[in-house]
């Protein structure tokens, strides 16, 4: 990029909010992704939507790229420079701008952190359910970008569920809000829909509109055992064909429960196949009667070991294993490759079969948990990217993974977006016709490829 | 600027860290919410995965030891918040302490940073000149000069950081020597002979926290030994880079407690207690002290981590009281203890205890940071009396002789009149019948 760009960028945003050097650079050239990194050109702090505008102009005259940024926690590579091209740093937009207690909603800045507006809203006894993983550190920006999920998915559904409304800028400048408070409203294309889970492609959010609702009175956890995984998916299902959504139905395999064992030391049995952590919430009665349908069929399951947590210190202690879960696998090898295979819920067995088949065949060593309510799993891969040879097969592993999820009727992402890791699969599970339309689409928003291009698909 | 090669080698001659460490880090982001300096400047730059980072292109010899390196690096508080938030375990504390111990000498090589390497070589390198320290300071509080230089405002004139600077020293009190032996002598009964660290700081600012643990173990039925001149353990100079200085104190530090032939060795202050913990890591290449080194490590014990491991008399004293904790840096993050000191005061009769809000926030004293970087410490000082005073608690129990500079300094800062204490001088007030407590 030539001096005078970067120049005039940082006449835009001022010098204090302009970043050049080369230890900057650095350290905006990743986001959580394993394997994946590339240095920008700059890294610029914009102030107001007025900047933003003047940015993605300056981009399209000047034919650089622009790539959004909140916390940087993305799986997908979606916060990774590209080739010439400014990081756009969102994250300092943190201003939790109203809760609208009377229409149940709230305006936030798209930096918010996803976890400090849990704590505002719940302080008011409202809810706000998407939970990621990253929830302490990600950014609602970055959750609507990428449509984020969570453990309560299956209840509560995801952010997309939540967003009412969002102001943004667009790739060639524009500045405009689409959506409001209006529980009901069908004036035209619903364009807030299109971008969330655009993964920062079509726009830079400056502004969510996000629907809120009133916090559940009562809850009640459940840990229970099995012998065999398909006991625990069987009694996944047959809890919900007893008209029963739990707001948690959480699953982990026999080598994630050694490794958590192994790290957390907190008894669990070791020649367990599987467990399962559930939670019921909603009125005092209800999740009373709930948890007693839940423990039956459970125990009709052949669950070996059923636990109710008494008190929240209780729930707190069986919901460990579950939490540790991934702290424990990161542990094991240099390099985790966290993914999210996700099938319908009655191809749950099947999917988790597939994954250790193919972890025995390609001779890996892989710990699968997630979300069993939803039937979003995360397989994961326990490598180090220094063994090219055992990289090799990883890549292998996964191409036959997402082949099979795809028979199943499941997607390659649940949750964690396309971006750069798993653009290849997607030609494979959209069909032509719809994967042209998209890309069509980005190309009327953003015709000279500017707003993070290569994210997706390439044009 | 040295070639890749000498680079990369530099780093391999630092004691702990390996590759491995750098490589375990996975970039997730999970350390960025807990780290505070991250959270004052929201910058990648500033936050303990952009740090690593910027230690493996050092040590892949992409990048050299430049300004903004070093600055990122002065910048951490080394309080390993994010060890505790880190999935993978990265132990980013050593990763730290080696690339601080490049620096230096990287530093040293140019001549740069005098100031610091004097303090942290000259001064710690001998108690008897902490202690001169120690005695000046107390002549000039006694004197009434202190007085006259904070009121009149005098080093205002010179520097505003200087001025404050004059109200963190701490009240330096009447200077009692220690007891070679005392307790019972227990030649039979093993794991009864205890020896006491009593440190460099805490020596001569909290010469009444040593003898409050010295106390309490005798009452508690141990054979307590202290060897006489003790010195700083090497965790200053450690914490800071200065890996030199620091063997060579822990090897001293290792001989005198090696001859008592102790059955553990018990330490009242968090950082140090955190450094000779992995003493034997940090002499592992040393053959001469590797077995010595391991022989101390594992003996090392924090004092609220032995009382509750091994059990403490509960004291018939009663106190209507409110204490709440500040979790010091190196004994939450650094070691792991957390439980224990609550377990101690809430066992205290007539205690109400309130969990402060972040408790495990760090205070910003940081080993000499306060110092370094005056006003970042001053808001994370802030940040912690904003949550102190919500608790309206009667004391503020540390164990750490840092934080407790640091705390007693931000009640004259943030008029706040909550009392600072060790919490083996508030069990030990009770023990002795609540004498000003």
């Amino acid at each position: 990029m030539n001096t005078n760009t970067l120049n005039h960028l940082r006449e835009i945003v001022g010098k204090n909010n302009f970043l050049d050097s080369d230890e900057d650079k650095l350290v905006y050239s990743y986001d959580g992704t394993p394997m994946l990194s590339h240095k920008p050109e700059a890294i610029v702090l914009p102030e107001t939507p007025e900047q933003i505008s003047k940015i993605m102009k300056l981009a399209n005259a000047e034919n650089f790229s622009v790539v959004p940024r909140g916390s940087g926690t993305s799986l997908s590579g979606g916060a990774i420079a590209t080739e010439n091209s400014i990081i756009l740093l969102m994250n300092k937009w943190n201003k939790i701008i109203e809760i609208d207690e009377e229409n149940l909603v709230a305006w936030v800045q798209p930096g918010v952190k996803t976890h400090d507006f849990h704590n505002a809203v719940e302080e008011k006894g409202l809810f706000y359910p998407p939970d990621p993983g990253s929830q302490k550190i990600c950014t609602i920006g970055g959750n609507v970008a990428e449509n984020a999920g969570g453990l309560r998915g299956l209840k509560y559904g995801v952010t997309r569920d939540y967003v009412m409304g969002i102001e943004m800028v667009l790739p060639n400048g524009d500045i405009f809000i689409n959506g409001g408070k209006n529980v009901k409203d069908v004036a035209g294309y619903n364009l807030r829909d299109l971008v969330v889970g655009s993964e920062g492609t079509l726009g830079i959010f400056t502004k969510i509109l996000l629907k809120l609702i009133p916090k559940p009175k009562a809850s009640k956890t459940i840990l229970a055992y099995f012998d065999s995984m398909s006991d625990a998916a069987k009694s996944v299902s047959d809890i919900i064909a007893n008209h029963i959504i739990p707001c948690t139905m959480e699953f982990l395999d026999s080598t994630t429960i050694k490794c958590v064992e192994d790290f957390a030391k907190i008894g669990l049995p070791l020649d367990i196949g599987a467990l399962l952590l559930l939670e019921t919430d909603g009125h005092p009665q209800q999740v009373i009667d709930e948890a007693e349908i839940m423990t039956r069929i459970l125990k009709q399951n052949n669950a070996t070991e059923v636990k109710i947590a008494q008190n929240e210190a209780e729930a707190d202690k069986l919901k460990t294993a579950r939490r540790a879960a991934f702290s424990a696998l990161a542990r094991v090898k240099p390099t985790t490759i966290l993914e999210d295979a996700t099938v319908p819920r009655s191809n749950l067995v099947a999917l988790i079969e597939k994954v250790n088949e193919l972890a025995k065949k390609y001779n890996l060593l892989v710990g699968n948990f997630g979300h069993a309510g939803d039937g979003n799993m995360h397989p994961t891969v326990l490598t180090d990217e220094r063994d090219k040879e055992e990289i090799e097969r990883v890549e292998k592993f996964f191409d036959e993974l997402y082949d099979e999820t795809i028979k199943l009727g499941g997607t390659i992402t649940g949750e964690h977006g396309i971006g750069l890791a798993k653009k290849k699969y997607l030609s494979k599970l959209i069909e032509s016709p719809a994967l042209k339309m998209m890309q069509q689409i980005k190309r009327t928003i953003d015709p000279n490829n500017i707003l993070n291009p290569d994210k997706i698909f390439s044009l | 600027m040295k070639n890749k090669t000498n680079d990369a080698k530099l780093f391999t001659k630092i004691p702990v860290p390996d590759y491995e460490q750098i490589l375990s880090c996975m970039h997730c982001g999970m350390c960025l919410p807990t780290c505070p300096t991250y959270e004052m400047t929201g910058l990648e730059i500033n936050s303990p995965r952009g740090r690593i980072r910027l230690i493996k292109a050092v040590a892949d010899g992409d990048l050299p030891i430049t300004e903004n390196y070093i600055e990122s690096l002065d910048f951490c508080l080394d309080c390993q918040a994010c060890v505790s938030a880190c999935p993978a375990g990265v132990e980013y504390g050593k990763l730290v302490e080696a690339a601080h111990n490049q620096i230096s000498i990287h530093q040293k090589e140019n001549g740069k940073n005098v100031l610091k390497t004097f303090i942290l070589n000259t001064l710690f390198e001998k108690q008897s000149r902490l202690k001169l320290m120690g005695r000046l300071i107390k002549f000039y509080q006694k004197t009434g000069l202190e007085f006259i230089v904070q009121k009149s405002r005098i080093l205002k004139l010179f520097s505003k950081k200087l001025h404050e600077l004059t109200f963190l020293s701490p009240k330096v009190g009447v200077y009692k020597k220690y007891p070679v032996k005392s307790g019972l002598l227990s030649t039979v009964q093993s794991s009864k002979k205890v020896g006491v660290v009593t440190g460099c700081i805490q020596d001569v600012f909290f010469n009444d926290v040593n003898h409050d643990t010295i106390d309490v173990l005798v009452y508690n039925g141990y054979e307590v030994v202290v060897p006489q001149n003790q010195q700083c353990c090497g965790s200053v100079a450690g914490h800071n880079g200065e890996l030199a200085s620091a063997e060579n104190q822990a090897k001293k530090t290792i001989d005198q407690f090696y001859n008592e032939k102790v059955d553990f060795i018990i330490i009242n202050s968090a950082g140090c207690g955190s450094f000779m913990k992995a003493y034997d890591a940090l002499l592992a290449d040393d053959t001469a002290y590797t077995e010595k080194a391991k022989w101390f490590a594992k003996r090392v014990k924090d004092i609220s981590e032995f009382l509750v491991d091994k059990g403490f008399k509960i004291p018939d004293l009663k106190q209507e009281i409110t204490v709440t904790y500040h979790e010091p840096c190196h004994l939450v993050h650094g070691q792991k203890i957390s439980s224990q000191p609550r377990e101690i005061i809430k066992a205290l009769p007539g205690v109400t205890f309130v969990e402060l809000e972040e408790s495990d926030w760090c205070c910003g004293s940081a080993g000499i940071y306060n110092i370094t970087h005056y006003e970042d410490s001053m808001i994370l000082l802030e940040r912690k009396f904003n949550k102190l005073k919500q608790t309206k608690a009667d004391y503020v129990v540390s164990g750490n002789p840092g934080c407790m500079i640091q705390l007693t300094y931000g009640n004259h800062k943030f008029s706040s009149k909550i009392k600072v204490l060790h919490p083996v001088s508030l069990l030990n007030k009770f023990y002795k019948g609540g004498e000003n407590a």
